[in-house]
């Protein structure tokens, strides 16, 4: 999922994606999520049990593009400011890459930015 | 103390001794006022290692018993930020790039640097005793072996305090402040100095910059506290840390770490390169028969099955703990593995230990993957 396109080496990105209820004592779906800085090197990952049910794909997946999108925000954040010291100029706007292989995902997420 | 290197060891506690007083870490009291406890305190030995897992120095340090201080008496907050894996190969990866000197330096002692503000007393551990100095006089303090209790008033965070961390970063941040430095908006433990970033974790420091900025900025820190220069770094929290030569590229793995969680765990034999057995059930022991068909199934064929017995809850969370440092630092491949494994620590049955082992296995396997 493109959430915003930029030109690919400029900012942040995030893989992220979601199994449908693989863990067989709650039912829950496991969230894994990785995200590349813009020199493409992986600086954070994880692979998480979600704290709540999905009640389908679409819905898992949904709910680990939201937790993940926080974390590779914050990344993002710590990113521009690692990228601007030296600059009196600060870019105001950066987008970050969001990637997801799921559709619905993509279409429920791009909901409210166009 | 009854050991070949008795000597050596004399001289190391001698040593810590010296750094206590130096930095006048305590006043010696007669007694400590009535209706306040002594805090207790240890000496611990350690063999430092050095980088290539060889014999390096030995250390011994004070701590004390931190975990008997009274929350509101002893002390009241104890929260201390660190940074997080994330921003250190964030920086790491920003310095690869730029081609900037990564210098590590490591604060000698830093916990003693910061003042208390709370009034502690301490019992010191057996064997230390009062010599009184008469020019000038001083009460110092002396590991003769005597048995008579001491006690002391600390006067800097000692470490084992629940406070020492805390105290501890906010003298580093008020140092750096003092020298202009500007902390970082999103993360605490990251500064910047013109284009040098600097990262704290704990007692140990990343200067990331030009080479004229590193040695500034080391002198600065050089003036306020006492530094071991470690040099362009090598190895960072477990992890090695190699430049390429061919070009701006870092490589990271965790070699040395992973060995010493083989070692401990006595993992010297088979390697594997799978994870998880194909077919491996992910249930819990005693999982509720109710939660699917499947589960029911699986949880049927194993409940009385040797593999289901309870196992070793401590064995498998330390396993699982120094395994689950590996998924975070420098191992993506293993996560899901740790995830799922974690999920079992509050009640682990005999088969999820074998689980943790393959993990091991594959480890040895791959224990030079790179990032």
């Amino acid at each position: 999922m493109r959430v915003e396109g930029s030109q690919i080496g400029e900012s942040v990105v995030l893989y992220t994606d979601s199994d449908f209820a693989g863990d067989p004592n709650s039912l829950k779906s496991t969230t894994s999520m990785l995200v590349q800085d813009r020199y493409r090197a992986i600086v954070a990952w994880h692979s998480k049990k979600q704290s709540i049910t999905a009640k389908s794909t679409a819905d898992a997946v949904f709910i680990a593009t939201a937790t993940s999108t926080d974390e590779a925000v914050w990344i993002h954040k710590i990113d521009i400011e690692l990228h601007t010291l030296s600059h009196a100029y600060v870019k105001s706007y950066i987008p970050l890459h969001v990637y997801s292989d799921n559709q619905a995902n993509v279409q429920n997420a791009n909901i409210g930015i166009h | 103390m009854e050991s070949k290197e008795k000597s050596e060891w004399k001289a190391a506690i001698g040593e810590e001794i010296i750094n206590l007083e130096r930095l006048k870490t305590w006043t010696v009291v007669d007694r400590v006022p009535d209706g306040r406890k002594p805090i207790t305190s240890r000496l611990v030995l350690q063999w430092k290692l050095n980088a290539d897992g060889g014999h390096d120095r030995y250390k011994a340090r004070l701590v004390t018993h931190g975990f008997k201080q009274q929350p509101g008496i002893d002390f009241v907050r104890t929260y201390a930020p660190l940074v997080s894996i994330s921003t250190v190969l964030l920086v790491l990866s920003f310095a690869a790039v730029r081609d900037y000197e990564i210098h590590q330096l490591d604060i000698v002692t830093a916990f003693l640097e910061s003042r208390i503000k709370e009034e502690i007393y301490l019992q010191l551990p057996v064997g230390f005793s009062v010599v009184v100095e008469s020019e000038p006089q001083e009460h110092l303090v002396a590991y003769t072996g005597e048995r008579d209790p001491v006690y002391v008033r600390v006067l800097r965070s000692l470490y084992g305090l629940q406070q020492a961390a805390l105290n501890w970063y906010e003298r580093l941040d008020q140092e750096l402040g003092k020298s202009g430095f500007r902390k970082s908006a999103w993360e605490a433990g990251v500064y910047f100095w013109a284009e040098l970033i600097l990262l704290v974790w704990v007692d140990d420091i990343l200067l990331v910059g030009g080479c004229d900025e590193v040695q500034a900025t080391r002198k600065i820190l050089q003036v306020a506290f006492t530094i071991r220069d470690i040099g362009p770094i090598s190895h960072f929290l477990g992890m090695r840390i190699e430049r390429d030569s061919l070009g701006p590229i870092l490589l990271i793995d965790q070699e040395g770490y992973i060995n010493q969680i083989l070692r401990r765990f006595r993992m010297a034999e088979k390697a594997v390169t799978t994870l998880i057995e194909p077919g491996t059930s992910l249930l819990r022991r005693k999982a509720s028969p109710t939660v699917y068909q499947e589960g029911q199934a699986i949880v049927e064929a194993f409940v009385n099955k040797e593999e289901e017995r309870e196992a070793d809850q401590q064995e498998y969370q330390e396993i699982v703990g120094s395994l689950n440092y590996a998924a975070i630092a420098a191992r993506p491949d293993i996560s899901f593995a740790i995830g799922v494994l974690g999920r079992c620590a509050v009640d682990p049955a005999k088969r999820h230990i074998t689980m943790a082992i393959r993990v091991m296995r594959y480890l040895k396997r791959t224990s030079n993957l790179r990032l």
